[in-house]
């Protein structure tokens, strides 16, 4: 706390650019205090599952498996970070995963060959990302509202393209993207990896992941200031759709046959994992390298109970005290310090008793 | 005037040069700006005269019309008609980016600061500077650079700010000022627009900013400022323009005249015999 008023009032000794003093910045960071909670928790959980479980967790089987579970939700979170840090937020992603799979497997049914189809089902998310971004930015309507509509349209799309059925007939290689192995190595987590990777230089190194924030925190400063509003809400949209194309061909490989069905628990998981990640709903704040923990993290809780033989009842109770609990302590950590939260209350109540104010 | 409003709009986007070159031995001249808003008019003849490096002051009560003719300056508001010459050229300033271009940089009465980055990113914010070629295509920025620039022109301004590399919501209202000021002058600027630069800040502050003004023009900028703090006004203005009811009243050399002339003139009290009788507010446009 010493710091930080030493920092505000400019008393901070010239800016040597010391790892210590790196160090001390870092630390006060909000998104970096979150990122800490959060490793704390996955290696907490994962230790009291391995212990609890007779020592299954922190397995290559266990780990492979993790990650297949995770992956989809993890690409399609890294981006869908970018949107919420821009002021808006993608609904239709569900609706998106399913109308690419479907796509995808019709294309391939049809004599395609699957690089192609795979390419063509994500610019069917792009599609559907520039649709939402036409939506929001030229007719103005709110996000929340306008990707719950397109959420609709997808679903309603993909039904009919189908009949309503599952897509049967696909060559066996088809699973491979969303569950397969090369060399050992689940397929999904070098993908992973490598969109999360591009996810945080995009959002850390490039002057649109700058403009993200700006856009998110104040559109109407970014706009006297330059900054193109339209066009970086535009590019967050169509990139959360791409990552929702691409991560309905992988979710469609995971399950085998593409089927029109809409799983609305993917869409809030991902939303969970934004969230524990220290994304804020109002924008202007938010990493993508916090979404992947907090997606990891939501892994690893599903796969501990998952190994301790629990319930997915009582998943669904994990999952919802998770979120409750990591937006809990993020508003206590937001107050400060505890000396700043005792002044607020003493202050409270002397307001209460003092008769002269 | 509805011709004239129409010559405007035929000079087209951008800070083009209009077709006449008006002779002016000001750094910035207005000539009989006209704005109506539905018929309600907001300023009839704005007059004002910007000199190379002065300090002027633009004063009158709740609409007398100055921020109507800070926002035509600054491109924010196109004008229903008159004439805006910059060094000697016919302008006209079709938005905030295409005053910049000329040269007029604003420091908005909020700051336009963007809370979630830090300093330096807030100052180069909307002209980063990128790594050279392959990467620069991706748009990936060259931090260490727009830092070291941010961290000269902080210290050119002497202001107290010691590290750009902290978030704006953590600075203190005076301190805020001076990154929206530093943002203004860094690039190549010649005139500053300042709205009401010391509302909102405590007594310290307020000092520190109107420092702040008088180093600007140390450094051979002109500075254009709404005020309506009077005190204010006679520490740093060189010269002082009154608007009343959307006309420019007068303008006065800050040392040629007195805070009681400058009420007056801003209430109609005196100086009516330079006010010419209203002209009928045309309906509509």
């Amino acid at each position: 706390m010493e710091a930080v008023k030493d920092i505000a009032l400019g008393a901070m000794r010239p800016p040597a650019r010391s790892w210590r003093r790196r160090l001390r910045l870092a630390l006060l960071d909000r998104d970096i205090q979150r990122l800490i909670v959060n490793i704390a928790l996955i290696l907490l959980i994962g230790t009291v599952a391995h212990v609890a479980g007779g020592g299954k967790f922190f397995t290559v089987r266990n780990i492979d498996a993790l990650v297949i579970q995770i992956s989809v939700m993890t690409i399609i979170a890294c981006a869908m970070t970018l949107v919420m840090v821009a002021g808006a937020i993608d609904i239709s992603v569900p609706g998106t995963v399913v109308l690419s799979g479907v796509v995808a497997g019709l294309l391939i049914v049809h004599g395609l060959p699957m690089w192609l189809a795979y390419a063509l089902a994500t610019a069917t998310g792009v599609l559907v990302g520039l649709v939402n971004s036409f939506l929001v930015i030229a007719i103005g309507i709110t996000s929340l509202i306008a990707t719950i509509g397109s959420l609709y349209v997808t679903q309603g799309v993909a039904n009919l393209l189908t009949n309503g059925l599952p897509i049967i007939g696909l060559p066996l290689s088809f699973a491979d993207v969303g569950g397969g192995y090369v060399a050992g190595v689940p397929i999904p987590l070098p993908i992973m990896l490598g969109v999360v990777a591009t996810f945080v230089a995009i959002q850390k190194l490039t002057r649109f992941g700058r403009y993200t924030v700006a856009t998110g925190s104040n559109p109407q400063a970014a706009f006297l200031n330059g900054v193109n509003v339209k066009r970086t809400l535009t590019l967050c949209f169509a990139l959360s759709g791409a990552a929702a194309g691409w991560g309905g061909v992988m979710y469609a490989s995971r399950i085998g046959n593409p089927a029109p069905v809409v799983d609305n628990d993917l869409l809030f998981q991902i939303i969970v994992a934004i969230v524990i990640g220290g994304t804020a709903l109002t924008g202007g704040q938010g990493s993508v390298l916090g979404t992947f923990v907090g997606a990891v993290l939501i892994g690893v809780v599903n796969q501990s109970l998952n190994l301790l033989g629990v319930s997915t009842f009582w998943q669904y109770i994990a999952l919802g005290l998770l979120l409750v609990l990591s937006v809990g302590s993020d508003e206590i950590m937001r107050r400060n310090s505890m000396r700043e939260f005792r002044r607020r209350l003493f202050a409270s109540w002397k307001g209460r008793v003092g008769p002269s104010s | 005037m509805a011709e004239r409003a129409g010559e405007a709009e035929m000079r087209g986007r951008g800070a083009s040069l209009g077709p006449q070159s008006s002779a002016s031995k000001f750094l910035l001249e207005t000539r009989g700006l006209t704005k109506h808003f539905a018929g309600v008019v907001a300023l009839s003849r704005g007059d004002f005269q910007l000199r190379e490096n002065e300090i002027h002051a633009i004063v009158g009560d709740n609409g007398a019309g100055k921020s109507t003719l800070l926002k035509i300056v600054t491109g924010a508001l196109q004008p229903d008609a008159g004439d805006i010459i910059f060094d000697g050229e016919a302008v006209r300033i079709a938005d905030p980016t295409a005053a910049r271009a000329l040269g007029i940089s604003t420091v908005f009465q909020d700051l336009a600061l963007i809370n979630h980055l830090d300093a330096s990113a807030n100052m180069f914010l909307g002209r980063e500077i990128l790594l050279p070629a392959p990467l620069a295509w991706f748009g990936v920025l060259d931090k260490r650079a727009m830092r070291e620039r941010a961290e000269t022109e902080v210290r050119r301004l002497k202001v107290g700010v010691r590290s750009v590399d902290q978030l704006v919501a953590g600075m203190s209202g005076g301190q805020r000022q001076a990154i929206a000021v530093a943002r203004a002058v860094a690039f190549g600027t010649r005139i500053v627009v300042m709205d009401e630069p010391t509302a909102a800040l405590g007594v310290r502050e307020t000092a520190a900013v109107l420092d702040l003004i008088l180093e600007l023009k140390e450094q051979g900028l002109a500075v254009m400022m709404i005020s309506h703090s009077m005190p204010d006004v006679f520490k740093v203005a060189d010269r002082i323009t009154v608007l009343r009811l959307g006309q420019t009243v007068a303008t006065v050399g800050t040392n040629e005249t007195s805070l009681q002339d400058i009420v007056g003139l801003m209430t109609g009290a005196f100086g009516s015999e330079r006010t010419p009788a209203p002209e009928p507010a045309t309906p509509g446009r």
